[in-house]
């Protein structure tokens, strides 16, 4: 299912609970970069108001430090599913969820996104509010950068985000 | 128990879990007996060795560090003792006692990631760690602050938690502030309580009945345990500058595995990592982690491949004791690297990652460009061991029920914390009974 607007995130952005965006994957291996690619730009374009962090081939543990102590986080994150390459699956995580049923993480490490989710739910370590930004990846070559239209959804996941925020912001 | 076999048997696991990379496992029996055994790994090639040629000789730390999310210190470390050594660098202490901070640092995060995540549920029949979350959250939380205090090392001397920045050939680009040094102090003595705890929690799993006369090889260095360099030294005989491990060990193409196997001619397979490095350097080991080994009744020689889990907690109490000293006598070095002059030549160098040796070779031309890469990663040359492993092993298992099987041979080549992003230069498991 590709959604094409995101349902509005009612978050407090007050100074000590900033969201985090997370975007996580593997920056050498062609679309499974997407989520770094991400991140890195809206670290670059420094967003007010917004915590980034950039996993860049790190195990899926790193995802519970990374979203420690965040009341909502987004993570970002390239998927297989049975859909046309770049498009985006957003999911609102509860614990104990199972994103598997339409994703697979393509985490090449011994705990991907999925047993961090779970990891996070069992022990308590879940922000309030988790989104997931899967983008359908169709090339993970070693070396090649972002397909043409992946490189075209992550731009559209930063415009989702920013529209997550500012909605976030208004409510608070 | 007496169970009648099948003729022919079949295991297959097409993609093996909590391992890092992907790679599979074959093994046909007959009669009770293995006829195939082949740890496929089929995870594409990635060419860095190619990718080194003609790039400076600088670049190499940085390039061979994105080889792998999990280890990327170790491809550092070992691009920079193979560069230095070309080029005559001598480290000074101050600098030195900083890479060996960087390094436990990983060895720290390495191993409490597969001790606790990745191979504790094989032995309490938890499908996975986050089974294992939900009855004991307490030990799995310290195990989570276990290895972010590996983290914070890495992410204080390297600059980054995963694939440093701060490496230079030569020393660093910068060193740690006293202050942030300092700091370090109570996550690593809350750490250190944390890995004796979890090394005695380990040393209480149930473990199978399963011993092999393996050859076991590690860097051994003069005055400590070895994790920098050292020269190549085997139970068996093997003593030797890392100059001259191509001599040694061959690498052979197998036509199912995206890895080489390595093996020594006229012997066979080898074994490294942290039983061969345990069992060969215990003398070696801190106070505090023999202390431990000796509570726990853990001593050398080490022969039961699933023990190895005890092995890396032992060696994770050594790391967080000999960096608790480093931090403790931390003085910021003045000059962050050690001048030098590149020269052309060929460079040898080896470290211990937490997986075991891993060896770089590199020609440097005149114009400071690499000519030509070798790369020989501890899971290519543990590779052929997880087979012989497996080839002893499955008999014993083959006439439990299937799921049983499976998971026991799948717990088998974890001991092994095989690496397969590392090796591509790695898992699913298929057991096939003819």
């Amino acid at each position: 299912m590709t959604e094409p607007a995101a349902r509005p995130d009612s978050v407090s952005c007050g100074p000590y609970q900033r969201p985090r965006i997370i975007g996580i994957g593997n920056s050498d291996r062609g679309d499974d970069g997407v989520g770094i690619w991400v991140a890195n730009r809206i670290a670059s374009a420094d967003w007010p108001g917004v915590a980034v962090v950039s996993l860049d081939s790190a195990d899926g543990t790193a995802l519970l430090s990374a979203w420690q102590g965040a009341d909502v986080a987004y993570v970002v994150d390239a998927v297989h599913a049975e859909l046309p390459a770049g498009s985006v699956v957003r999911m609102v995580v509860s614990p104990g969820q199972r994103i598997g049923a339409t994703l697979r993480s393509l985490s090449s490490h011994g705990l991907g996104l999925q047993e961090a989710i779970d990891l996070g739910g069992a022990l308590g370590m879940l922000p309030r509010r988790l989104v997931v930004y899967g983008v359908v990846g169709e090339s993970f070559e070693t070396g090649r950068g972002l397909s043409a239209p992946v490189a075209r959804s992550g731009g559209n996941v930063m415009r989702r985000l920013r529209g997550a925020l500012d909605r976030s912001t208004r409510v608070a | 128990m007496s169970q009648e076999l099948p003729r022919t048997i079949t295991l297959k696991v097409n993609a093996l879990a909590r391992v890092e990379g992907e790679g599979a496992l074959f093994i046909r029996a007959r009669n009770g007996q293995p006829q195939e055994v082949r740890l496929e790994i089929y995870e594409p090639p990635r060419f860095f060795e190619a990718l080194l040629r003609g790039r400076h000789e600088s670049e190499a730390p940085d390039i061979t560090a994105r080889i792998c999310g999990i280890c990327p210190v170790a491809y550092q470390m070992s691009a920079c003792n193979a560069l230095e050594s070309l080029f005559g660098v001598v480290m000074s202490q101050p600098l030195r006692a900083l890479r060996l901070l960087l390094y436990y640092g990983e060895w720290i995060e390495s191993h409490a990631l597969h001790v606790a995540f990745l191979h504790a549920p094989d032995f309490l029949g938890y499908q996975s760690s986050v089974e294992l979350a939900k009855d004991q959250p307490d030990l799995v939380r310290k195990a989570l602050q276990l290895k972010k205090t590996g983290n914070q090392l890495m992410a204080l001397v390297g600059g980054r938690e995963i694939h440093p920045i701060n490496v230079r050939v030569g020393g660093f680009y910068s060193t740690p502030q006293p202050r942030d040094m300092a700091a370090l102090r109570d996550p690593l003595r809350e750490a250190l309580d944390i890995a004796t705890e979890m090394a005695r929690w380990v040393a209480g799993f149930e473990f199978p009945d399963f011993e092999q006369d393996y050859e076991f090889v590690a860097l051994r260095h003069p005055d400590e345990y070895a994790i920098l360099e050292g020269r190549i030294v085997s139970d068996k005989g093997i003593d030797m500058p890392v100059s001259q491990f191509d001599d040694t060990f061959v690498e052979q193409h197998v036509s199912y595995s995206n890895a080489l196997h390595s093996h020594i001619p006229g012997r066979g397979s080898y074994l490294v990592g942290p039983m061969a490095r345990f069992n060969l350097n215990f003398d070696q080991l801190s106070p505090l982690a023999k202390e431990v080994a000796q509570q726990l009744g853990i001593r050398p020689p080490m022969r039961n491949p699933f023990k190895s889990i005890i092995v890396r907690m032992i060696e994770v109490v050594h790391a967080l004791d000999q960096s608790s000293q480093i931090v403790g006598n931390y003085e910021q070095a003045t000059v962050p690297w050690v001048e030098h002059v590149p020269r052309p030549g060929v460079g040898f160098g080896a470290s211990e990652a937490p997986r075991g040796i891993l060896y770089h070779r590199y020609r440097v031309g005149a114009d400071e460009l690499i000519e030509d890469a070798k790369i020989v990663p501890p899971t290519s040359q543990n590779q052929k061991r997880i087979e012989d492993d497996l080839w002893q092993f499955a008999p014993q298992v083959l006439s439990l029920p299937r799921d049983r099987a499976t998971w026991l041979c799948e717990q088998a080549i974890r001991n092994y914390d095989p690496c397969i992003s590392c090796a591509t230069h790695f898992l699913r498991l298929t057991i096939e009974d003819d």
